[in-house]
């Protein structure tokens, strides 16, 4: 539905969108996620035929869009936007919602319905006559997403639907957002830093970092299988180490970091600079007898550091290499381990990823 | 300071008993007034538009132009038109020296520069976020103008009002152009100018009165208005 090919975005000097060639596909939610102020937004905005980019091109439905910025785009009047911060012109719910209808041309007698459609679809029915500058955040952002369906759009745009909400309110927009793809149809392009809400809702993910697509995949791929340094370490992959390969042979290649030997099921990289990755919530520590596991990578060591991680302990072990794991309260109690404790650090060869660098 | 207090009883009982001289003084100053506001608001507020949303080189040079001409004295705007409609200048003959007409043309002379300056800020206040939201909700050129105008209207009526201030209050113009003639051009302003000339205290503290009456009506129709818009 989208192509974008080789598209640049320069203001002020600065790329802030870099050569980005990125397609998405009819019916997917696609998630791009990236830290802030990495053009996640921009990106949206030229997709949404706001801004309009330095250089690339820019395909939708298989036809080149030209026109940007200007608005009454035939290609623009497909999609719709929901930004950051919703803005609430100085009229009715009603009228807000019904701004793009009116636009279409919309007559008032056509629109009542639809609004009052997408109002319930929003859970706020019954709030056409408020004020809309008097709404709550989240009330107001629901009703920026009622004005977005409620044309109906091919192509809704996402721009961090859920980062100024409170965690109900969030729950409640992620579900209108799945229920839209998945009743309507709806192709659906959100941005978020939320790595968790971009692994629950999308389909596929791109990560934006710096202005660059670093990588494009599903949330598998990109969590577990991240194709850069830069993106392991968005993603949160805490364990990430440059090595060499040693050997490699059907199903198993032996990765060598800082005289350690690590087993991956990865393929070989193409790439000669090679660095290997694994989650800390794919590592399991072992007192004592190692012998039952079938973990391919057992690498004894010791304890060096434990700090609370949100609900988990974060557990850093020498064994060589230092290796972060994370263990959960009762699993740290059970084994009872503390700083210095003797352990078996054990890693499976599929959790392990290699990467080019 | 007894003078100024029996000034003002019977500038109280002028008002109060609406005596045909204040009464007529105060319509024609309304009446000018007002005209000239509604004529300057209708060239001033497309002319802010435009000026706001096409760009063009020399933008900022205009806005600051027109910014200066806030504080254009009102001597000067008087001067520079009797020069235009006097017997001898280039418009002479359509004679609107001395007539309220003339006096309408130089009050606009004065608020033109304010309303358009004052839309133009108006309508910079639309921040960039709506604009983009418009944009994105597929208006035309046409309806992104009329929706931003719309969500400014509170701005621009202020800006009008403002205007209207400035027009009523002002004396330099409608002296020069307006002549100060009995029955004819005779206006608030001119009128409080001569009758304090003339010592006549009353009228004067009278029709001072009327004016400030005005400006508070005027104010606090706003007031309410904007109250209304913003809750």
């Amino acid at each position: 539905m989208i192509e974008l090919d080789h598209v640049t975005m320069t203001y002020e000097s600065r790329d802030v969108v870099k050569d980005i060639t990125l397609q998405v596909k009819k019916g997917e939610i696609f998630g791009i996620i990236g830290p802030s102020g990495s053009g996640k937004t921009t990106l949206l905005k030229i997709i949404n035929l706001i801004e309009k980019p330095s250089s690339g091109r820019y395909r939708f439905d298989g036809s080149v869009v030209f026109r940007t910025g200007k608005g009454a785009d035939p290609v623009g009047r497909r999609m719709a936007m929901l930004f950051q911060k919703p803005v609430m012109f100085n009229a009715s719910v009603d009228d807000n919602i019904g701004m793009g209808l009116r636009f279409r041309g919309v007559r008032e007698a056509g629109r009542y319905p639809l609004v009052e459609q997408a109002l319930q679809e929003v859970g706020l029915a019954g709030y056409g006559q408020r004020k809309a500058r008097t709404l709550s955040g989240g009330e107001a952002q629901r009703v920026a997403l009622a004005r977005a369906i409620v044309i109906s759009p091919d192509l809704l745009l996402l721009d961090e639907p859920t980062a100024n909400l409170d965690p109900k309110t969030a729950v409640v927009i992620e579900e209108i957002i799945r229920r839209l793809n998945r009743e309507k149809g709806m192709t659906i392009v959100l941005s978020t830093h939320d790595l968790v809400q971009g692994q629950r809702l999308c389909d596929r993910i791109g990560v934006v970092i710096d202005g660059q697509l670093c990588q494009v995949g599903t949330p598998v791929e990109i969590f577990h299988m991240p194709g850069s340094t830069p993106v392991a370490h968005y993603v949160g992959v805490e364990n990430i180490f440059n090595g060499r390969i040693i050997d490699a042979s059907a199903g198993c290649t032996r990765f060598e970091t800082q005289g350690v030997v690590l087993m991956s099921g990865s393929e070989r990289p193409a790439s000669q600079e090679v660095a290997a990755s694994f989650r800390a919530e794919d590592v399991t520590l072992i007192i004592g007898d190692a012998g039952k596991t079938s973990a391919r990578n057992l690498l004894p060591g010791k304890i060096v550091e434990m700090s609370p991680y949100g609900p988990f302990t974060a557990v850093k072990v020498d064994c060589g290499i230092t290796i972060t794991a994370f263990l959960t309260r009762t699993t740290v109690e059970d084994l009872a381990i503390s700083k210095g404790s003797s352990v078996t650090a054990a890693i499976k060869a599929t959790a392990v990823h290699l990467f080019g660098t | 300071m007894n003078e100024i207090v029996e000034g003002f009883i019977k500038a109280i009982d002028l008002i109060i008993t609406l005596d045909p001289e204040v009464m007529e003084i105060t319509i024609r100053s309304l009446q000018i007034s007002l005209a000239a506001t509604a004529l300057a608001a209708l060239a001033s507020l497309p002319l802010g538009g435009l000026i706001h949303f096409y760009e063009f080189r020399g933008k900022k040079a205009v806005i600051v132009v027109i910014q200066t001409l806030y504080s254009l004295p009102t001597v000067i705007a008087g001067l520079f038109l009797f020069l235009l409609i006097s017997r001898a200048g280039p418009f002479g003959f359509m004679g609107l020296l001395f007539t309220q007409e003339g006096m309408v043309i130089a009050q606009m002379i004065l608020i033109i520069p304010i309303l358009t300056g004052l839309t133009i800020s108006a309508l910079s206040n639309i921040d960039k976020e709506m604009r983009e939201t418009i944009v994105s909700l597929g208006a035309s050129w046409f309806d992104s103008i009329l929706t931003i105008m719309k969500e400014a209207r509170f701005a621009i009526f202020a800006a009008v009002v403002l205007a209207f201030g400035r027009a009523i209050s002002e004396v330099g113009a409608a002296m020069m152009i307006g002549g100060n003639i009995r029955g004819s051009t005779r206006v608030l302003t001119t009128a409080i100018a001569l009758e304090t000339s003339m010592g006549d205290f009353p009228l004067s503290i009278a029709l001072g009165i009327i004016l400030l009456g005005v400006a508070v009506v005027v104010n606090l129709g706003l007031f309410i208005m904007q109250q209304r818009g913003l809750s």
